[in-house]
């Protein structure tokens, strides 16, 4: 009995009494709102964090001394250059400010078009500067003295760029006082990618205090810290989950229950025992279905347009008034979404439908 | 680090347990039934029994449904597992990382076939006023609970056992050696495989249960090797990549999710009659057409890779 007629009547019956199903609708578009949320988030980071990885370079060494990270130097260049199958080594300075009203640090990264007077600082730093009154210009503190630098341009805070300046590479090493042949970390290119690991190697060989991070070491870090949060939050979240769907069978249960008589006039002029619990089961359906979808339109609305206030700090901690999420929707995401609210919703709806549709319909009649 | 805290891991068992709890449910019903069933009675309790019956079948639909839906999850989650465990490229490296990989997932396969095998014993049970089948069709439920059960465990171990920190061995490494059974070369294999084919064509045409079932199991491992050693080169358009997994991946169109369901539906169509047919003791005909019809897919399918690719270049890899 299932064709287009049957269909249409169930979904006529479901609008005669929508108000039986309101509660589970809105708690349900609440559940799925709430849980998209926390995973647009974590996927629009994640994004942001593997576009920017795709901008560096295959491998990233960087010097420790007694466990603690140090410049490298002109010989850490000259001699990694020396192995086959790197291309080109380049020097790169960055490093932290420690801007002492707000208490609080600065990602102080190179830019070369940037001439020495300048600089570019994202919305966030903007607002942060601005409480200090520094509109125009900012003077640094450094070893030598005050360095002043005018705000060219501000960019869009991401996850990355939130706590960015961008500056000149000489006033970068005035800021973060290093010297001439100093550098934070270098830059290896390697063109041949299946060689990458053997050469990661090779330079731990030659310095054996070096920590070199290839380019998928650095994926599979990002991949283990989202994948950590999020997973701790599912599975909090399913706690909330099973009360909710245990409440969910209880109510269901008792709408059922109103609803004997009438379905005792279905049974008796012809429907089937199956063809009830299909019933049930479509209108259950239709109404999971608009509630994940709106749950779904409402997180995107949520973290995209007003930028998640609240939720955003699970993951980036309390100074992040200013991040704006790319909006990142992954299909993949919208599957597990639907599959871990979807399905169980309709699993338990599974036996009250099964309950109501077995009931003796001569006791209900009477 | 856990890969239980994964959230496509914690959804996963979330959903395995919510359907091992429903199977739960109905496998009491069942175990009543089994032990009180008298279709001549007219108590209320029999009535009772008939009605549970209602319920084992809408528990046995939702699972199998979801079920699929899980299956193309899972082998997907493993497709993504790759980039977190050290060494695997595709899901070769993550379903061999651990010793209980490959059985889980030829237990996965196989608790579809049964499954769908019960939909359609259930089916014809229905179709009959008497419920003539009822006893074999609850064994065999029975039998399924027992292995869900089971499944349940192996995936659990499997998620745990997985090593984060030693590299694994991925299909470089797996499917490096020519190591084909009974010391068959390529192009044996090929002319068993088509060989299988026209039997199962022509069996299947005829509607000869018994053949068709034996020859489908054949042109299942045939297949299996087939593709991962031949028709799987040219795929990915590389002599050295022997792989059954990576053509699941977006690098080459998804194409095989559609050979590997394209194949398991082939052969469930071609298996079940006989089974059916054994179970019922009764023909059972219907299916062959869509044997012929998936497997004629699947074949096609493989060839055409291995057609164009000398279309392209003029020659074979």
């Amino acid at each position: 009995m299932i064709n287009k007629n049957f269909v249409d009547f169930s979904i006529l019956l479901l609008l005669k009494d929508k108000k039986e199903y309101l509660f589970s609708f809105f708690i349900f578009t609440f559940i799925v709102f709430l849980a998209s949320s926390i995973l647009f988030i974590s996927d629009s980071i994640k994004h942001d964090l593997f576009i920017a990885l795709d901008k560096q370079h295959q491998i990233i060494v960087k010097n420790t001394k007694s466990g603690r990270y140090t410049p490298l130097s002109e010989e850490h260049i000259d001699s990694i250059l020396q192995i086959s199958g790197v291309d080109n080594v380049k020097g790169k300075v960055d490093g932290y400010y420690y801007f002492a009203q707000d208490r609080r640090y600065f990602h102080i990264v190179v830019d070369e078009s940037l001439d020495e007077h300048s600089m570019i600082i994202s919305s966030e730093i903007k607002s942060i500067l601005a409480k200090f009154k520094y509109t125009t210009q900012f003077n640094f503190l450094t070893q030598d003295g005050i360095t002043s630098l005018d705000i060219k341009k501000v960019i869009k805070s991401n996850i990355i760029s939130n706590d960015v300046i961008l500056v000149n590479e000489d006033i970068a090493r005035k800021i973060l006082n290093m010297d001439e042949d100093e550098y934070s970390y270098l830059d290896v290119l390697v063109p041949n990618n299946s060689e990458i690991d053997f050469i990661s190697l090779k330079i731990v060989d030659l310095y054996p205090d070096i920590k070199v991070k290839t380019k998928n070491d650095l994926k599979s870090d990002y991949e283990y810290v989202f994948y950590y949060k999020g997973g701790i939050f599912m599975i909090l979240y399913i706690v909330s989950m099973i009360s909710f769907f245990i409440l969910l069978k209880n109510q269901i249960s008792s709408v059922f229950g109103e609803k004997k008589r009438e379905i005792a006039i279905f049974r008796s002029i012809g429907f089937a025992i199956k063809d009830i619990i299909f019933l049930k089961f479509i209108q259950n359906s239709v109404v999971a279905l608009c509630s994940y979808f709106l749950g779904v339109f409402l997180a995107y609305i949520f973290v995209f347009i007003f930028g998640a206030p609240l939720l955003k700090n699970i993951f980036l901690g309390h100074d992040a008034s200013h991040i704006i999420f790319t909006p990142i929707v992954d299909v993949k995401t919208l599957f597990v979404m639907f599959i871990f609210t979807v399905i169980p919703f309709l699993a338990s709806i599974l036996l009250p439908a099964w309950k109501i549709a077995v009931e003796d319909m001569s006791e209900v009649i009477k | 680090m856990s890969l239980f805290l994964l959230n496509d891991i914690v959804v996963f068992i979330f959903i395995e347990v919510i359907l091992l709890l429903l199977l739960f449910i109905s496998e009491f019903s069942v175990l009543k039934v089994l032990k009180y069933w008298d279709f001549s009675a007219t108590t209320t309790f029999q009535y009772a029994l008939e009605k549970r019956n209602y319920l084992v079948n809408t528990i046995i639909y939702f699972t199998v449904s979801v079920k699929i839906v899980l299956f193309i999850f899972f082998v997907k989650s493993l497709d993504e597992l790759s980039l977190l465990v050290p060494g695997a490229m595709c899901a070769t490296g993550v379903i061999g990382a651990n010793s209980y990989g490959n059985i889980l997932l030829l237990f996965k396969i196989f608790m579809l076939f049964l499954l769908s095998i019960w939909i359609i014993i259930n089916k014809l049970d229905l179709e009959s006023k008497v419920f003539p089948y009822i006893k074999e069709k609850y064994y065999l439920f029975s039998f399924i609970f027992v292995l869900t059960c089971i499944e349940f465990c192996l995936e659990l171990f499997y998620f745990m056992n997985i090593p984060l920190s030693v590299p694994v061995f991925c299909c470089s490494t797996v499917f490096k050696l020519d190591n084909l059974p009974f010391e068959l070369n390529t192009s044996g294999l090929l002319i068993i495989y088509y060989l299988l084919f026209v039997v199962i064509l022509i069996s299947s045409y005829y509607k000869k249960s018994i053949i068709s079932f034996f020859a489908n199991i054949l042109f299942l491992f045939t297949s299996y090797y087939a593709v991962t050693y031949f028709f799987g080169t040219y795929i990915y358009e590389l002599p050295n990549h022997k792989c059954p997994f990576c053509m699941l991946q977006k690098e080459y169109f998804y194409v095989g999710y559609f050979i590997w369901f394209s194949l398991f539906l082939g052969v469930f169509f071609g298996i079940s009659p006989y089974i059916i047919e054994s179970i019922t003791l009764k023909k059972y005909t219907y299916l062959h057409k869509y044997c012929i019809l998936f497997t004629t897919i699947f074949v096609a399918l493989s060839t055409y890779f291995v057609v164009s690719y000398y279309l392209k270049n003029g020659v074979l890899l």
